[in-house]
């Protein structure tokens, strides 16, 4: 098997997933503004699009684009070779096999219905599976290591695939699934009511925390001293890091349901750790642009550059918006329910993880084939995907901010006929049509960043296309 | 850092915040006993309940009334729920198995939709033709439903009360 050859297959499986998953996500927000739209057959209906565009981009386009980093970082960082290129074909195939299971099931209306883990259990043993062959291959690779240092990367990258099968064992029920009603055994969540609210979110949140996040800020960390020619800034501050989000970020998933029916504590706990989180950011924060000094010229000549010097920004805008608006109380009680947090959700994973991704195949993919991306679409292919990006979700936060707005604007009217106090507010539907232009603006900056990403798949899939390296000497 | 500090701590971590965050409301909230305002389900409302998943319909919709009360002529709580009726108890759920919660208002909260439109008829024709109900509505239409389903889905929308 020809070396890092699992890692390029997962990556072109990856931006496959990437635009087939985001153009589900357009023909979804067309629906808000044509709601009859491809409405006539239930399989496309809004329903079933919406869970295929939220898992394709987890699982498709997220997930694999990380295991595709991680089979290429961590040999190089180990100093040996991937443990079995074999084992990752295989698990590509399987991976690819279990969400076009996934996007056959969800369009027939099969799901768990819970957001994040709609996918239905036997596909979740799938979808597990894959996790565990993944850390399998990584695992025997490290024991194969011919290094004592363990640079920083990898921390975040191994402890990733110890939690993540745990999350997303947990978020499942699946540790216990079967339950028995009259002697008759059945697959059910064993979770109820508000208890199965908070194990939702839970879950829901550490895929995002112990996964997307930890996972990205590891490749991240690998990619800056690559392609800034900088060592580290501080090791010291890497570690304080680390092990803060690795101890702080675990709690914060009760935030998603502030004021909710669940216990407060839980609430009040979420909340506490999600401002923590501000301590692990600043760190990571800090390590970047003290790395970047004296290379920030580099984001005007690399693509690789571009996508990750922003992606940070992305990341830690995204990390100052979560803790100080979603989860304080006060704020939330304006925000929540509304567009203000689909928005958040696509800067984190649209901006942030998806921008983190992007730049490592970006600086990957010459090592792998030995071929580049010309500089000339990485700029376009950048340029549209964040002016895009920035007109989705500026419309989301604006929109959402005057739907929380207007739904919070109440006025006490007092019955004379029944002497009883009523609290009268602005009709729904007012909020709902106020909506449209920012549903459209969405609409726009979506298609501007999905043709952008076609593009990339076509360039990554065209042989002679993308022009021969000439010298790799400089990103070596 | 050692391998073994590595394993050791990530998983020790992540186990105490599972015991306290995971375990703790599963034995304080998982088998809360019911009180009046529990939702309560005919057979024909769960079939209903099953196709409010299968169609996605707890993506736009809550069902959760956040606390608010009016104290001396002012609100206090969430002003955004004092209109959608009495705030939501963890007892309400205790029949409910997945929760249907939500996140997203995309269209009203729905925790008490069978109080509010109490008629079988306006919800069929509603889910058939939301637009010809509703002006404006952007929800999709569910024609595509059978009668026997669209009769199932109401009767679960009417046990929401």
């Amino acid at each position: 098997m020809v070396k890092d050859s699992a890692s390029r297959n997962f990556f072109l499986s990856a931006v496959t997933w990437l635009c087939i998953a985001t153009s589900c996500g357009a023909i979804v927000a067309l629906k808000f503004i044509f709601p009859d739209w491809l409405g006539q057959s239930s399989w496309l209906t809004f329903g079933r699009l919406r869970p295929i565009h939220v898992n394709g981009v987890l699982f498709g386009w997220l997930s694999m684009a990380y295991v595709g980093a991680m089979f290429f970082m961590a040999p190089r960082l180990l100093k040996t070779n991937l443990w079995s290129e074999k084992l990752g074909h295989w698990t590509c195939h399987l991976w690819n096999i279990s969400l076009v299971l996934s996007v056959i099931s969800l369009s027939a209306g099969l799901t768990q219905g819970v957001e994040y883990a709609e996918i239905i259990w036997p596909i979740d043993i799938l979808i597990a599976l894959n996790f565990i062959l993944v850390n399998i291959n990584l695992w025997k690779t490290f024991m194969a290591r011919q290094c004592e240092h363990l640079y920083v990367s990898l921390w975040y990258m191994y402890a990733s695939l110890l939690w993540t099968p745990l999350v997303f064992l947990i978020g499942n029920g699946m540790l216990f699934p079967v339950t028995f009603t009259g002697g008759i055994a059945s697959v059910a969540t064993p979770y109820t009511g508000v208890n199965h609210a908070a194990v939702n979110w839970f879950y829901g949140h550490n895929v995002i925390g112990l996964w997307f996040t930890t996972v990205g800020i590891g490749m991240a960390y690998y990619l800056l001293p690559k392609i800034t020619g900088n060592a580290i800034y501080s090791h010291r501050l890497g570690m304080v890091g680390f092990w803060t989000i690795a101890f702080v970020y675990v709690w914060t998933g009760q935030h998603h349901l502030l004021y909710g029916p669940g216990p407060d504590w839980l609430e009040t706990v979420s909340i506490v750790f999600s401002i923590s989180l501000l301590i692990p950011v600043w760190t990571v924060i800090r390590n970047f642009w003290g790395t970047l000094k004296g290379k920030w010229h580099l984001f005007f000549e690399e693509p690789a550059a571009k996508f990750l010097i922003l992606g940070a920004w992305w990341y830690f805008l995204t990390c100052l918006q979560g803790p100080l608006s979603n989860a304080l109380r006060p704020v939330s009680k304006i925000v929540h329910f509304t567009n203000w947090v689909v928005g958040h959700a696509h800067l984190a994973l649209l901006g942030a993880f998806t921008y983190f991704s992007i730049a490592a195949i970006y600086y990957c993919w010459p090592h792998i084939t030995g071929r580049e991306l010309s500089k000339k679409f990485g700029s376009r292919h950048f340029w549209l995907t964040t002016v895009g990006l920035i007109i989705f979700m500026v419309s989301l936060w604006i929109g959402g901010l005057i739907q929380g707005t207007l739904w919070n604007y109440k006025r006490i009217e007092l019955d004379f006929a029944t002497d009883q106090v009523q609290v009268v507010g602005i009709p729904f539907i007012q909020t709902v049509i106020m909506m449209k232009p920012y549903y459209w603006l969405r609409v726009v900056g979506g298609l501007m960043i999905i043709i952008a990403q076609w593009e990339f798949l076509f360039r990554l899939l065209k042989k002679d296309g993308s022009k021969e390296m000439e010298s790799k000497g400089a990103l070596l | 850092m050692t391998p073994k500090l590595l394993i050791g701590g990530s998983l020790s971590f992540f186990a105490l915040a599972v015991i306290v965050i995971v375990v703790l409301p599963y034995v304080q909230t998982n088998d809360l006993p019911a009180w009046e305002h529990t939702y309560q389900y005919s057979e024909k409302a769960l079939k209903g309940r099953k196709i409010y998943i299968r169609e996605g319909c707890w993506y736009c919709h809550t069902q959760q009334v956040r606390p608010w009360k009016v104290v001396e002529d002012k609100i206090v709580g969430v002003p955004a729920d004092a209109d959608l009726g009495r705030p939501s108890d963890p007892r309400d759920y205790v029949n409910d198995r997945p929760h249907l919660l939500g996140t997203e208002r995309t269209g009203p909260d729905l925790a008490h939709v069978g109080s509010t439109k109490s008629e079988k008829d306006w919800h069929i024709q509603h889910l058939k033709d939301p637009r010809s109900m509703v002006e404006g509505s952007i929800m999709p239409s569910f024609a595509f439903l059978t009668e026997e389903e669209l009769d199932d889905l109401s009767e679960y929308l009417l046990s929401l009360q």
